[in-house]
Parts: structure tokens; sequence; C-alpha cells
């Protein structure tokens, strides 16, 4: 397979009546539904994990001020943690992490109609996290774990 | 403030400090190495609270929606060549019609004044901040030359210093790095 995919790079597309597209799409669309399987499958197998207990008591700076880490499930009984890399001191957010967040906002409210909070979490300090929030416009709800091990906790493992 | 004996993942900072690499996505890993973020998941019940699943690096990958558009488009992520695969990425108010992706360019970390214990930091920019890390970025550095110059810079702050520091960690493997 492998060799076949070097030479098609180097010699450009086949161009084929429409019929063999057909048939070369329905072939590819074969695959497209074993991978949507096995995604699936892995899915379940993720949700079947052991869970473990959380026994430190994380205090977070929120815009309401100090909540903890059952406060930030807001009262969902699911909450998914986005750890952002922006630190003390930094003047704006690591790239990659601002992609990624790029793509939270149209999805919290969907979130939260399934039982989910998402809560994004960096170690700068409040202010330094509003500050660029603003000037990315996002809305997601960021709180600062300035205070806390949590990221120490999480992130490393 | 950071628990500064072996953690819960039984990897202690000593052990990271001689390897000059830290533990991430649930192996040890170069320093350098391309650490990205992270997701985490908890779910409650009654008045307990469980992690039940984190993942790091290209296990995010799926959450980028982005990413799977380009996945369906003749060129795909087009990231050969490029340092490493995110290289490309800026912040999207960064993007403008001149925007080009050079297969070196990088993002580059904005200069910063960093304020540790009442002592500045002062830090210029460099290429090659190659993903994002709980530090402060200037805590390395790239070439030789600014390799030695940071070096200095951390040295200079007496040891006292770098007790109870937040960047603790990062710092002293930093100072390991840039022995070598």
């Amino acid at each position: 397979m492998q060799p076949k995919l070097e030479k098609s790079k180097m010699e450009g597309p086949r161009i084929v009546p429409q019929a063999e597209w057909l048939e070369a799409r329905k072939e590819l669309l074969k695959k497209e539904k074993e991978f949507s399987r096995l995604r699936d499958e892995l899915s379940r197998q993720r949700r079947e994990m052991p869970w473990e207990k959380v026994e430190k008591a994380y205090v977070f700076d929120g815009p309401k001020g100090k909540e903890t880490l059952a406060d930030l499930f807001g009262g969902r009984s699911q909450l998914i943690v986005y750890h952002f890399m922006l630190g003390p001191g930094w003047k704006e957010g690591c790239p990659s992490c601002s992609f990624i967040s790029d793509h939270i906002d149209g999805s919290v409210v969907h979130l939260a109609a399934r039982d989910v909070r998402l809560v994004v979490v960096s170690r700068a300090p409040l202010a330094e996290i509003e500050a660029f929030k603003k000037r990315m416009g996002w809305r997601f709800d960021w709180v600062s774990s300035n205070a806390t091990d949590f990221n120490y906790d999480y992130r490393y493992r | 403030m950071r628990p500064t004996s072996t953690t819960t993942t039984g990897i202690d900072d000593k052990d990271e400090l001689e390897k000059g690499q830290v533990y991430y996505n649930y192996s040890m890993q170069k320093f350098r190495a391309r650490n990205g973020p992270e997701r985490a998941c908890s779910s409650k019940m009654g008045r307990h609270i469980f992690h039940t699943y984190s993942s790091y690096s290209r296990g995010l990958d799926i959450l980028i929606g982005a990413y799977n558009w380009l996945d369906l488009a003749p060129k795909g992520r087009d990231e050969e060549g490029l340092k490493h695969g995110m290289a490309w990425v800026r912040h999207h108010d960064k993007y403008d019609e001149g925007y080009r992706v050079g297969a070196k360019a990088e993002y580059v970390q904005p200069a910063k004044v960093l304020r540790l214990h009442g002592r500045l930091l002062r830090a210029t920019p460099f290429v090659n901040f190659s993903g994002c890390f709980e530090a402060p970025s200037d805590a390395w550095a790239a070439t030789p030359t600014q390799r030695s110059w940071r070096g200095s810079q951390l040295s200079a702050l007496p040891p006292k210093t770098l007790e109870g520091s937040p960047f603790r960690r990062v710092i002293a493997i930093a100072r390991k790095t840039f022995k070598s």
C-alpha cells in the first residue's frame, strides 16, 4: 500500500471517469465506516476505564471568586477541564492551546445541555488570564489554578 | 506550594532533574519535547469527585475541528517539512493576507519581563519555542549563545530565591540542560 501512495504523490492524482471515481469513493467509504465503528469501540473502552478518587481539595480563582473543584461542575455531573498553557508573566498564551480553544465557545452550550461543564484552567493569575481572554475574544469559563497543585497533580501524569 | 517529594505519579523532581526530562503523556520526555496541553475529565458522584480520564499531545487531535476540515481537503494538514506539526499555527489575530508558512518559521514568544520574588528576569524573544509548557518560556533557549546568556541569568539568581518558587522545578531542569 505504501509504495502505491508514494507513486501517486510523485505523479499527481489519477484523473478518472465519474463511474470509476464513484467506485473508488465507495471503497473508501467502507474504510471510513470501519474507522467510525472502531472509534465508537475505543470510546466505549475509554468510558470503561477505572476511576480514581480525587483526594485533595483544590480551590481556583474565578471571576466570581474562589471556586472549589466541586464548584467547577456548575451543577452538572460531569466536568471537562482543559489545561491551557498560560503561565504567570507570559505575554500571551501558547498558540497551539489557542488553536484548540478557538473551537470551545461553540461547544459549551451543547455540552451543558448534555450534563457536561467545560472549564479552562491556567496557572497565570486571573487578571492575566482575563486580559488574554479579552484579546482573543473568548467567552468560555477560564479559572486560575495559581494557588493550587492542580496542574502538577494532573498535567504531568 | 508544590509537594517536593514524590508525586502521585511516583516520579519525583530529582528524577526529572537528573534526567533532564519531564513526565508528560505518561512517560518521561525530553525537556524540550513538544509538550502540549491536556484534557482531564472528572465525574462527580455524591460528595466525591473522581478523575476518569486525561489525554495529552495528539490525544487532543480529535478536539481540533480545523484539522478535521483540513483532513478532508486535498492537501491535508500539509505539515511535512515543518519543524513540527503545529509550527504553522498562530494566534487567530496574527494571521493576515500576507501570512505564509515558512518551513523553518516558528512561533516566537514575545519579550517579557518576569518578576520572580522581587527580581526582574528580562527575556528576549527567541525562535524554536516549540510547544507549550508550564514555565516561563524563557527558561530554556535554543542556540548555544542564548543558552549561555540564559544560563548566566539563571545562575545569577541566589539559590535561595529558587526555593519555593513556582518555577523552581523548571529552572532547576533548565540549569541542568544548559550544562550540556
